[in-house]
């Protein structure tokens, strides 16, 4: 465990051969080993199971799994015997797919399952997750945890990187922590607390994580009326000034889909947004963002940043239209503003002209709030706002958030974190196959009901 | 942290010393290379290069390619000469031809913003159309006679010493680096090349900005082909077909522009411009021959992307190398 930037990702790179370590010895059964490359790793038993899984999407998955490891006769594929091989992993794990489905047809949780068959398949003795779980909704969670269960019966040891504490807690037996590139603890997971790893983490306590629900909430500002996609089904809902209204549900419900539809980034079917009592129009973001719409989106890397460009190019991007003139950029204005939010954020960078992809996630993420809060917008849409965020820069997005909606802002939030949608919604939809299933506020935000509606347990009767 | 900052700038300054080195063993080889003259020469040589690159690497900057630029400068040379010979007065005949590159960049803009074909195509394509176009307002003949008096007035005017084709290159070079780096299309060109989703999904145009980029590269690609037309007093439709296209390319990645987009620099692609100038006019100088010029910009080419991808860590790794000849030693 560790924050972002701690060196975990870098420890694994070097245990997978990726990156070579300046000094220190590695040690695998008894004996000294150098691990100068992929291949010496796998040699040694060493498989590293990524976050952004490191499989080709085109291929099937018996060629994933049998990937520069082919049986062939004279280069031409002996397919039988490469399925035969495979298939008793497959079933160690229990998953239960056509060989030959493509990669890209499956599920991501299906591609990691396909993807531990594969270090199985290379009697993996070490298998390493990183953030395995960051994708995954929370059956899938379930079902890869029952995997590992049954990878550690078998003698495979895990090495289990994440966020989430509580995951530690229900798979873990023993937990180091980093932080900044140096060990600061392993301790039995018996022998300690989630608040105790917590504060080893950060490296202080931490208190508030969630700011308390007590801002005024105003009138009803943003209306979505019957709108529907080629995923969803007549959506309905309203948001208020300085609410905060969250989208709960499992991966694939939509949730993710009603906030691009509202941002133009989807075509929409069918259906009417009204903001300031006025129906507006949005066909694409271009519109979105005249009427004061800012969107967030949920993979912060393809869709938020521009990582080749610096800090201040990504705040000011959407800022610079705003003051300039005939085209002409007004640079001391678009460098304030940056200056502004680098102080105001608290965004760690050496200088605003530093490039993006050098930054942690949660500066990444603070730099995307920036651009939107640039421009001072009336609705905010997040998705998934502190993913891959480490526990202290997401207690600050959720600060700012916070003081977003006191400012009178309209927040909608998705997120599959339930705690943290629970503590930072004043509202909750919850959504199942695209539709609207239930709107809980007050006293019925609980995990139970949010679960029970997501699953199919709950339904609301006939319009929601 | 900074050491990627400090990169970019060794980069350019790589380019630049590239470039003195190249001056100065050629003025130490021949007392015929420092004159003025011949670096007016130069100066004239690379002036369609960096005319056509100056917008051209708004292309390459937000992820695309123009291939078509030579077909474009036959053809508003074709159109330039047979206004001309019809008797419109000059500088309408000039216009015709630039704005027969207008025509086609929104060609080119269309085919890859709303049809999605990929850029490579879409200029091969209308390159071979302007080219086949050329042939047929032209019957496949340069068009020399009845050309207007003073329609070689690109060749014969100068300001004070300076040609005048000289004058309108540094001219266009500035209209464009202001663009590039004062303006929201540059902004926005840098963020496409970037992120073409991260950028839409901002808020921009991204199909009209890159229309817009399509447009203007043509637009200077036909003012070329009119300047050109005008230097050789003739409406030749084998105008460019050297490779000019290429040239401009070469050009915008030694200069630093990264081909898959989002970075670049005018004054890399100038300098750039003028490493290929001054190796081509050496060699010539040298008594080397024009034949070998090709082997040389090519060699040139291959090195510079080395460096480039080196400096950006994304090439060769010298530490791997040192480590397997350390093992062979051993």
């Amino acid at each position: 465990m560790g924050e972002n930037g701690a060196g975990k990702s870098t420890l694994i790179k070097i245990l997978s051969g990726a990156y070579t370590s300046d000094g220190g010895e590695l040690v695998v059964e008894g004996k000294v080993v150098t691990i100068d490359s992929p291949v010496a790793a796998s040699r040694l038993g060493i498989t590293v199971v990524y976050q952004e899984l490191n499989a080709v999407l085109q291929l099937s998955v018996v060629d994933n799994i049998k990937l520069g490891r082919e049986n062939a006769v004279w280069g031409f594929i002996d397919k039988k015997t490469n399925c035969e091989e495979i298939l008793p992993y497959l079933k160690e794990i229990n998953l239960d797919i056509d060989l030959n489905t493509q990669l890209s047809n499956l599920s991501v949780a299906q591609r990691q399952m396909v993807m531990i068959a594969k270090a199985l398949s290379q009697n993996a003795k070490i298998i390493v997750f990183d953030e395995p779980t960051a994708m995954l909704s929370e059956n899938e969670v379930e079902t890869l945890f029952e995997i590992i269960s049954i990878l550690k019966k078998k003698g495979v040891a895990i090495i289990y990187i994440s966020h989430r504490l509580k995951e530690i807690f229900r798979i873990g037996d023993r937990v180091t922590v980093l932080k900044d590139g140096t060990h600061v603890a392993t301790i039995n997971v018996s022998d300690t607390t989630e608040e105790d790893l917590a504060v080893k983490m950060v490296g202080r306590e931490l208190t508030n994580t969630f700011p308390p629900k007590d801002k005024k909430i105003g009138d009803i500002y943003f209306e979505v009326k019957n709108l529907s996609t080629h995923i969803l089904n007549n959506i309905n809902f309203k948001l208020r000034k300085g609410e905060v209204l969250g989208i709960a549900g499992l991966v694939g419900s939509g949730r993710t889909e009603v906030l691009r539809a509202i941002f133009g980034a989807d075509h929409i079917v069918n259906g009417q947004i009204i903001l300031g009592g006025k129906a507006i129009k949005i066909y694409r973001p271009a519109d979105a963002v005249k009427h004061k719409i800012g969107f967030v989106p949920e993979d912060r890397r393809e869709q938020g940043i521009i990582k080749v460009l610096s800090v201040k190019e990504n705040i000011t991007i959407v800022f610079s239209r705003l003051r300039s003139i005939l085209g002409v950029i007004n640079k001391q204005k678009d460098n304030e503003v940056a200056q502004k939010y680098i102080k105001e954020l608290d965004i760690k960078t050496p200088t605003m002209s530093q490039t993006i992809g050098n930054l942690s996630g949660g500066n990444q993420q603070k730099v995307v709030l920036s651009k939107w809060l640039s421009i001072d917008p009336k609705v905010l849409l997040l998705d998934e706002p502190t993913q891959g965020i480490d526990v202290g820069a997401k207690a600050e997005i959720y600060q700012i958030i916070d003081s977003l909606a006191t400012q009178g802002m309209g927040v909608i939030i998705v997120s599959s974190d339930l705690i943290e949608i629970l503590n930072i919604s004043d509202t909750i939809m919850v959504m199942r196959d695209g539709r609207i299933v239930g709107k809980l506020s007050g006293d019925e935000m609980s995990e139970e009901n949010v679960i029970e509606y997501a699953m199919g347990v709950k339904e609301h009767e006939g319009k929601v | 942290m900074k050491a990627r900052f400090n990169k970019q700038t060794i980069q350019r300054f790589v380019t630049f010393l590239v470039l003195l080195l190249i001056v100065t063993t050629l003025s130490l080889s021949t007392d015929k290379f420092l004159t003025p003259l011949n670096i007016t020469n130069i100066f004239k040589q690379v002036s369609m290069v960096i005319i056509i690159a100056s917008a051209a690497n708004f292309v390459m900057i937000s992820g695309g390619l123009d291939l078509s630029v030579s077909g474009v400068m036959a053809l508003s040379a074709v159109v330039m000469a047979n206004a001309a010979v019809a008797g419109y007065p000059l500088w309408m005949a000039m216009l015709f031809g630039v704005l027969i590159g207008v025509v086609v960049g929104f060609v080119n803009g269309s085919l890859v913003v709303f049809f999605r074909l990929t850029p490579v195509i879409t200029t091969i394509g209308t390159w071979y159309i302007t080219k086949g176009l050329a042939f047929v307002f032209s019957d496949g003949h340069s068009i020399v006679d009845g050309l207007p008096e003073g329609f070689d007035f690109v060749s014969t005017t100068r300001v004070g010493p300076i040609p005048l084709l000289v004058i309108i290159m540094l001219l266009v070079f500035v209209v464009f680096y202001i663009i590039l780096n004062k303006t929201l299309l540059g902004k926005y060109t840098y963020a496409i090349g970037g992120n073409t989703e991260t950028a839409r999904l901002s808020g921009i145009n991204v199909g009209k900005i890159t229309c817009i980029i399509y447009i203007l590269t043509s637009a200077m690609a036909g003012l070329a082909g009119v300047l050109m037309a005008s230097r050789l007093h003739a409406g030749d439709p084998n105008i460019g077909a050297s490779g000019i296209e290429f040239e401009v390319i070469v050009s915008i990645v030694i200069g630093g522009t990264s081909l898959s987009g989002g970075e670049g620099s005018l004054v890399g692609t100038f300098i750039g411009a003028l490493i290929i100038g001054t190796l081509t006019n050496g060699m010539n100088l040298l008594g080397i021959g024009s034949i070998y010029q090709y082997i040389v910009e090519g060699a040139v080419l291959v090195i510079a992307v080395i460096i480039d991808l080196s400096l950006r860590g994304a090439g060769i790794d010298i530490k791997a190398m040192k480590a397997v000849f350390a093992k062979s030693q051993r």
